[in-house]
């Protein structure tokens, strides 16, 4: 069985805007109770096909630790993706993602990472560089999520995230992921980029044999998703409702991209895609 | 004719000529300085005159002359006269080439009216050069079945020309060489090679397949053309129907419109299976035509996989569906279409579809139309009944026992499918699927462990590796561990178990963890876990050998779709020589279930044609292989054409089918239309000389060669004749008489 990083989350109600009713009907239940009540009911999760081969078949969206900076600051982001991963997907996402530093065997279990911050960080050891630039060349993917907080930096959490790739991917520039890229079709259909904040409609991308291997979003897609265990939104999205739906469809299409890659390019795609009856 | 000449042993350059020289020209000039200036000049000079001449006797007596009388006679130019005696000159019909060639010849040399006597030599040639008396027994005893060969031709008047020396060749010629021979090779036999042309076909009534294009390499499941050129000669066509023909049925006809005398068809075909593929290409005949033998002619595919196409089902989006993913579109060689769920049924059918980019999966589409177009097929966790493809579980099943290949890989929605449990594909598995009421506690174990490698595993294509990389076993060592597998029911008759797991028993032995079967001819790959993907990115992560999984899936495809680097019987068929003289080897080998060497195994081959009156003979050998399990044959074909070849080994239940084609020996019949501009371009390249029509003796280019040969020769030595001798005493008593005369003495 994999070992699960625990953290306590901080409950936190103040941006609740009633956007949710379980939140308020289970108000005050402990978050493995909220989840279990649902799972109970198959309200949310609904009735799954057993797939896969139990907790090793999972789908772990592994956070990395780092020195020097804030690696976590929206910590309750990740596990509402699985969350939201595991009820509107097929995917059996571990709804506890781990957290781990760039450690070679604790990241052979998981090829996809999220690395977050809201300030700049300590420049990696030539190590921890090898074993990321390994991590990505045999198929890891890694989605970069800058925070903006407010007492953060989230320009200075970039430079330090672009430093780091001039080190890990040599020679590889980055590039423009625009609305028209495989990611933003790969499950919802988008037309932009979306997250706590607006900014640019695309996403910037570093990419390996034609695989967009590190995914680098400047939305704070982390502050959209947040969510504490009571069920309330952690911050308030300037677009609302949509905004933070985008955000989850965002997350959710850089999940699958990592899963299936540029499936959603193949012909009989494009052939039945405007079809009315969906599944696959 | 008689002919002198006078010379000498030592020549002037000769040591002691000159220095006797040299001695004379000292005596000569003291002769006159020490004479006294009071005497007369006729004193002065005589007696230095008289004294040149003694010296210069007696020196040339000592360079030894002699006289050569050459008695010689007039000798004739050798030239040799050759006729093209093939096939092609035996057409058409009543005045045929040859014979139109053999009145040029007479016509021309009947007479010699040519300048210089000529030496005629006669040949004639197809595959060999044959020589003959003179012109009228080559019309008499010419063999004219053979094929045109310029190069035999050129090759062996090479060799008779270092004793004959020819002035050079005289050829009369169709032109149809069947042995593609280049001026180059002509120039270097250094002999004029004046060509008399005969090719006129204004009588000719012939309708042939002159020329057969196909590409050099042709693809499996992709169209090749064939293009036919067609050619008609005084026959009256104006379309003609072109058959293309196949083990004899009839696949496709073509319609060739012909126009001045040229006609053109093209075929596509569309192989299925790789391998040697023998297509007949055939004009029906006319009852006017002088030849049918051209009418028919076989072409030769050898038929190469260009991709292998794969059908990749997936029941979730998982590490392992991606990575197996990224090893297939890695892949040049494979051409994948896949469709994956990516959303259960609950979430289809209680969720909004709104925003979404999903497309409804083509189930009838695909099972129905396009099954037979894939050569894999994948079920990755892949329950069918899902997605309505357990509709299509007995035609899953035919296309396997009809030769396609399955992978069905864990976790446990696929491997507890009670669709396919219940279906017909159940039979042709490996492994038996667990029963639908089995607890999840008892069909799954996620334990983490290292798969441990059956005897057959070790032996198993799939596993087997070059000795540099290290035994199967090594390298499975170096590889992380797996998590977790679905545990099987039982193994199935005919089933094969590669892998098992370490301490998860099933009876005796270890759970299996990966099992083959080969139903019909089909094969099957079940594999009871979903982390094999581990082999490939959990191996480099922790420093192994990260190749290992793609190099793993890409032998997989291989050994499903019975590349034949990976079969257990292959045939070998050496047919290159390609005609019916020449022997056809076949070298058939064998392996056990076990992959071992099958030696001691019976084993049939039975090759079949049809002869010439369209009944199908066939000839069977049957024998042991040897301790290599191997067995050879060599058999000499009774007639060109197609050969098909079923090859069995009934105790293995191994059988192949394979087809050779012997060609025709003579190709002559091919290439019946006369090409006088290679016959130009041949004589150009010697310097000869080119007649469409008559030959004109006196235009033939030829060498020059010695026109007389010497009869006797005579040499006489002058310096030991007596005469020589009296002259020199003459002279030495005319000096002193002179001297006395004079009163010096």
């Amino acid at each position: 069985m994999k070992k699960r990083y625990e953290k306590r989350i901080a409950v936190s109600s103040s941006d609740y805007k009633g956007e949710n009713v379980h939140s308020m009907v289970l108000n005050g239940m402990t978050r493995r109770g909220f989840l279990g009540a649902l799972a109970a009911l198959g309200v949310t999760v609904g009735v799954r096909p057993l797939l896969g081969i139990g907790a090793a078949s999972q789908i772990d969206i592994v956070q990395l630790i780092y020195s020097g900076g804030n690696w976590q600051p929206r910590p309750t982001a990740l596990r509402r993706l699985a969350f939201e991963l595991q009820k509107r997907t097929a995917v059996d996402a571990v709804l506890e993602p781990t957290a781990t530093r760039l450690l070679p065997g604790k990241l052979a279990d998981s090829p996809l990472m999220y690395i977050s911050g809201d300030r700049p960080f300590s420049p990696f050891t030539p190590a921890s560089v090898e074993v990321l630039r390994r991590y990505l060349k045999l198929g890891g993917t890694v989605i970069v999520d800058p925070a903006y907080t407010p007492d953060g930096d989230a320009r200075g959490f970039q430079k330090s995230i672009a430093h780091l790739m001039t080190e890990v991917l040599p020679g590889i520039n980055a590039e423009k992921l625009a609305p028209g890229h495989v990611i933003f079709r790969s499950f919802y259909k988008l037309s932009a980029a979306a997250g706590l904040r607006r900014g640019s409609s695309g996403l910037t991308g570093y990419s390996i044999d034609k695989r967009v291997a590190v995914i680098w979003g400047d939305h704070d897609m982390g502050g959209a998703w947040a969510r504490d265990n009571l069920g309330n939104w952690e911050y308030e999205v300037p677009g609302g409702t949509r905004q933070r739906e985008n955000a989850f469809r965002l997350g959710v299409n850089v999940v699958m991209y990592a899963l299936c890659g540029n499936y959603k390019d193949e012909m009989p795609h494009k052939r039945f895609s405007n079809s009315s009856d969906k599944g696959q | 004719m008689e002919e002198w000449q006078i010379s000498t042993i030592l020549t002037l350059a000769n040591p002691i000529v000159l220095l006797s020289l040299m001695a004379t020209a000292g005596v000569v000039l003291w002769t006159f300085m020490t004479m006294d200036p009071r005497n007369g000049w006729a004193l002065r000079l005589g007696l230095p005159a008289l004294r040149l001449m003694i010296c210069l006797c007696a020196v040339y007596m000592l360079m030894q002359p002699s006289l050569i009388v050459t008695r010689s006679a007039s000798s004739p130019t050798p030239l040799a006269v050759v006729f093209d005696t093939s096939a092609s000159m035996g057409f058409p019909g009543d005045r045929t080439r040859l014979s139109v060639a053999i009145e040029r010849a007479q016509k021309a040399l009947g007479h010699n009216r040519h300048e210089r006597t000529l030496d005629v030599q006669v040949f004639g040639f197809a595959k060999s050069v044959q020589s003959f008396d003179d012109l009228k027994s080559v019309a008499l005893n010419a063999d004219e079945t053979g094929a045109t060969s310029f190069r035999e031709m050129i090759s062996r008047l090479s060799r008779l020309n270092e004793d004959s020396e020819y002035a050079g060749i005289l050829l009369f010629s169709d032109g149809a060489d069947t042995s593609n021979i280049t001026a180059e090779e002509v120039r270097k036999a250094d002999m004029p090679l004046n060509v008399a042309f005969v090719g006129n076909d204004s009588k000719r009534k012939d309708l042939l397949i002159r020329d057969i294009e196909v590409d050099e390499f042709a693809f499996s499941r992709k169209p090749n053309p064939i293009q036919v050129t067609l050619e008609n000669h005084g026959l009256p066509l104006t379309e003609v129907k072109v058959n293309l023909v196949r083990d004899g049925k009839l696949l496709q006809q073509q319609t060739a419109t012909v126009i001045d005398g040229e006609g053109q068809a093209t075929f596509s075909v569309l192989p299925r299976r790789t391998g040697r593929q023998i297509y007949e290409i055939s004009v029906p005949a006319h009852p006017d035509e002088d030849s049918v033998e051209n009418n028919t002619r076989f072409v030769e595919l050898n038929v190469m996989r260009d991709k292998y196409r794969v059908l990749h089902l997936s029941g979730a989006p998982s590490w392992d569906q991606r990575f197996m993913r990224d090893t297939l579109t890695g892949w040049p060689q494979v051409d994948l279409v896949s469709f994956y769920l990516l959303r259960t049924t609950y979430q289809s059918t209680t969720q909004s579809n709104s925003g979404l980019s999903l497309i409804p999966f083509p189930t009838a589409e695909l099972f129905t139309k396009h099954l037979r177009e894939f050569d894999v097929l994948v079920f990755q966790d892949f329950d069918p009944a899902t997605v309505g493809v357990d509709a299509y579980m007995n035609q899953i099943s035919e296309y396997l026992a009809d030769g396609g290949a399955l992978i069905i890989l864990g976790g446990a929605g696929g491997l507890s499918s009670s669709s396919i449990a219940r279906s017909p594909l159940a039979k042709q598995l490996p492994l038996a699927l667990p029963k639908a009421n089995t607890p999840q506690s008892r069909l799954i174990s996620d334990a983490s462990f290292s798969p441990l490698l059956t005897d057959i595993g070790k032996r198993h294509p799939l596993f087997v590796t070059s000795f540099t990389d290290g035994g199967p076993e090594e390298q499975l060592r170096s590889l992380p561990r797996l998590n977790g597998m679905v545990r099987m029911k039982s193994v199935q008759s005919g089933g094969q178990v590669l892998l098992s797991h370490s301490h998860i028993k099933e009876g005796e032995v270890g759970a299996p963890l990966m099992a083959v079967s080969e139903p019909g001819r089909g094969r099957v790959l079940m594999v009871t876990t979903d982390s094999l993907w581990s082999w490939g990115f959990g191996a480099g992560m922790t420093g192994g050998p990260a190749g290992y999984y793609v190099d793993f899936w890409k032998k997989a495809v291989r050994w499903l779709t019975r590349s034949s680097e990976l079969s257990r019987i292959a045939l070998e068929i050496d047919s290159k020589e390609g005609n019916s003289s020449s022997p056809v080897r076949l070298n058939l080998s064998l392996l056990t279930e076990d992959y071992l060497p099958a030696s001691g195994q019976k084993v049939s081959i039975q090759i079949s044609w049809v002869d010439d009156n369209e009944q199908t003979r066939t000839v069977e050998f049957t024998g042991l292989t040897d301790n290599a399990g191997m067995f050879r044959k060599s058999w000499n074909a009774v007639r060109p054409g197609p050969h098909a070849v079923h090859v069995s080994a009934d105790a293995l239940s191994l059988s192949l089918d394979d087809s050779f084609l012997v060609k025709q020996e003579n190709r002559e019949l091919n290439h019946l239309s006369p090409n006088p501009t290679l016959l130009r371009e041949l004589s150009d390249a010697t310097g000869g000389a080119f007649f469409e029509d008559d030959v004109q003796l006196d235009d033939l280019k030829l060498k020059s060669t010695p026109e007389s040969h010497i009869l006797s020769r005579q040499d006489t030595a002058l310096w030991s004749h007596p005469l020589a001798w009296l002259l020199l005493m003459g002279l030495l008593l005319g000096e002193w008489l002179f001297r006395k005369y004079r009163g010096i003495v």
